[in-house]
């Protein structure tokens, strides 16, 4: 699914990358569930993640209010992708919040000392999907939606 | 020599005889003499009483005194020959000390004779003393000759200053095949490899046999065949009295075996260590497999169970009200199956995680470690009677996070089977021997089947249903991997219905602050991150 591109469209979005078809559908089923339901962009590998990313795709105001990404992909991984934005001056204040399919200290920490700003155990059961959704959702999309103005000074 | 001095006087004056008997008498010289005035009773006399001194007229009337001598020298060469003459000219005098006399006495200068008689003794008791002397020494020569040339197990051979061989014995014959014939004369170097040759080894050990008196070497050696052998070789540089280098005597043996048994033990010490290495790479591979398949386990095996249980639970929610009670019920089994078996693998990988964590060793209050558990598990007993017996309990040497974790679970375990009581008993003691701290856990729970005392500490295993306690039969596992990692041991007695007994012991060497942190755990660790 590629939704075409809207530059004016300032409804915030979600990007989320996740080469697992079924869990990207439980996540999408999840996230519609959410009020208001976020407008959500799919994609199911790293190198997409990061087109959809790309200068020449978006605008400040186009920008994804959060990028969830599925640690384990084909390809370019999400460590790789989380990295990338980390170290791009111009999307480094994007907050990314990494799936791990385990509570395994190396895979969170290697996460977390590259900049992610959440991490979420996929948990098993749909339940628990959308409590940890809704959580993310409510924090990402709607508190932290948009960067701090600009100081008056 | 005791014996009496025996004395042959060949001269034809008897007064003559006379005074010369005087002249020794009066100089203290115990003596016998025979008189003789003819060549065949001198003859005889030498042949039948050979006597100790012969002292001779010169001029005498059938016979004459360098006849005389000449037969004496022939005869008896060691016996002092002194000539007792009335006159005597120079020349004469000069002829007949250099025909062999010992001395010669004018008969008008008779006192001289004793001193002359007395200086001819000395002599051949000297004469004698250097034969014996040298006799000595030939057959102390001959001795080692015989001690060297016999000698098979060492190579000895001697060498000139300038390094050519001089003596051969049969160890050199044996061990490098020349014979003496073939080798005395030649230079010693063709014994060293052409390489040590052409490096100057063979000057060099010389020299520093010369300069340190003695060079010790190992090393290859060349046969007459051209074949090599292993040697270890002293040198030792001689000297004669002077202190001038005279030559060098050399001892070698063939150490070819032992150097070969020692070039085995450094072959098989270096295969060992490359066998050590060969281990240590299977096994960082088999622990990268296991990383690796613990890995393949929480991916691979989770998601599907994401699904499974997301779908569901969609299922359920979005169309459970077309669904009849017993399909929800099917769907409602499916859910919670799939979620017991998330929690399993779950608990499995943190099982997996924990044995491969570090241990990190220090000084545990134990006293302390329970009380916070009980306070972690309070929300669990908040509404159960329970009467807790805690001895009080020895500090250990232990990894404080994971035997936190093995003591949670024993307790745990010891609330959750207890939970039937009206009054739950437990009681938590500590005992200590020679080499181990005992801890034990003991409640009043259900207990266990003894019959299968040995499957409760492993993976998986219950001994209950899972419907009447709740787990993943995992905790006791957990707690005999720590408690193995920390070189104790875990083991548990129980009766059924009557309750239950947990063990687990840690060495006691841990005790000792002095000891090495990670004594006992395993000899690599592996850091993550």
């Amino acid at each position: 699914m590629t939704p075409p591109l809207h530059p004016m469209n300032t409804v915030p979005h979600i990007l989320l990358a996740e080469d697992d078809a079924f869990l990207a559908r439980l996540l999408l089923q999840a996230l519609e569930k959410l009020n208001p339901p976020p407008r959500i962009v799919h994609v199911p590998d790293g190198e997409e993640a990061l087109d959809r990313l790309s200068l020449n795709r978006t605008t400040a105001a186009t920008l994804p209010a959060v990028v969830i990404l599925d640690l384990q992909m084909p390809g370019i991984g999400g460590l790789e992708v989380l990295r990338r934005i980390k170290s791009d001056g111009r999307l480094h204040l994007l907050p990314v919040v990494m799936l791990t399919a385990s509570q395994d200290d190396h895979e969170l920490r290697a996460c977390y000392e590259s900049g992610a700003n959440a991490c979420v155990v996929k948990p098993i059961g749909f339940h628990q999907l959308m409590a940890a959704v809704r959580q993310l959702g409510i924090f990402w999309t709607q508190i932290n939606c948009s960067p701090p103005p600009a100081s008056p000074l | 020599m005791n014996k009496i001095l025996q004395i042959l006087v060949l001269e034809d004056v008897d007064e003559d005889v006379v005074l010369m008997n005087h002249e020794l008498h009066r100089s203290g010289i115990e003596f016998q003499s025979t008189h003789v005035e003819t060549r065949a009773d001198f003859i005889h006399a030498i042949k039948h009483n050979p006597p100790d001194l012969i002292l001779s007229d010169h001029g005498l009337p059938a016979f004459d005194g360098f006849s005389a001598l000449a037969i004496a020298k022939e005869k008896c060469p060691e016996t002092p020959f002194i000539f007792v003459t009335g006159s005597m000219g120079e020349e004469v005098a000069i002829d007949s000390l250099r025909s062999g006399a010992t001395d010669y006495v004018l008969k008008d200068r008779l006192p001289k004779l004793a001193p002359a008689v007395q200086r001819a003794l000395r002599l051949v008791d000297e004469r004698a003393r250097r034969r014996q002397a040298e006799r000595e020494l030939r057959s102390s020569e001959e001795r080692f000759r015989l001690l060297v040339e016999g000698v098979e197990d060492y190579a000895i051979y001697m060498l000139d200053p300038l390094g050519r061989v001089v003596i051969w014995n049969v160890g050199a014959e044996r061990i490098f095949g020349h014979l003496p014939r073939e080798i005395i004369g030649r230079k010693f170097d063709r014994f060293y490899p052409p390489e040590e040759r052409a490096a100057g080894q063979p000057e060099q050990a010389l020299a520093e046999a010369t300069t340190d008196g003695r060079f010790r070497e190992e090393g290859w050696q060349v046969r007459k065949d051209g074949s090599r052998f292993w040697a270890v070789s002293v040198i030792t540089a001689l000297r004669d009295e002077t202190g001038k280098l005279s030559g060098f005597s050399v001892i070698k043996r063939d150490i070819s075996k032992r150097k070969a048994a020692e070039d085995e033990i450094r072959r098989l010490n270096t295969d060992l260590e490359r066998r050590v290495d060969e281990r240590t790479v299977e096994l960082k591979e088999a622990y990268n497999e296991m990383e690796a398949f613990s890995y393949s386990v929480s991916h691979d095996l989770r998601s599907p169970l994401i699904h499974i249980s997301g779908f569901a639970e969609l299922l359920l929610s979005d169309s459970g009200d077309v669904l009849d009670e017993r399909s929800r019920g099917y769907l409602q089994t499916i859910i919670n199956s799939t979620q017991r078996m998330g929690r399993m693998i779950d608990d499995l990988l943190a099982f997996s995680r924990m044995n491969r964590a570090e241990l990190h060793k220090v000084r545990i209050n134990l006293n302390e470690l329970v009380r916070g558990v009980q306070t972690d598990l309070e929300h669990d007993f908040r509404e159960r009677r329970i009467t807790w017996i805690i001895d009080d309990l020895p500090a250990v040497q232990g990894d404080p996070f994971l035997l936190r974790q093995a003591v949670f679970n024993l307790i745990a375990n010891a609330l959750k089977y207890t939970r039937k009581r009206h009054e739950a008993l437990i009681e938590i003691g500590a005992t200590t021997s020679g080499r181990e701290t005992a801890v034990f856990i003991r409640d009043n729970g259900v207990g266990f089947d003894m019959e299968y005392a040995g499957k409760l500490f492993g993976v998986f295993q219950r001994l209950h249903s899972a419907s009447e306690f709740e787990g993943t039969g995992i905790g006791l596992a957990n707690v005999r991997s720590i408690i193995k990692r920390h070189g104790g041991r875990t083991w548990a007695e129980a009766t059924v219905n009557q309750g239950a007994t947990f063990y687990f012991s840690l060495p006691s060497g841990g005790n000792d602050p002095a000891s090495p942190p990670d004594e006992h755990g395993p000899s690599h660790s592996i850091g993550r991150g």
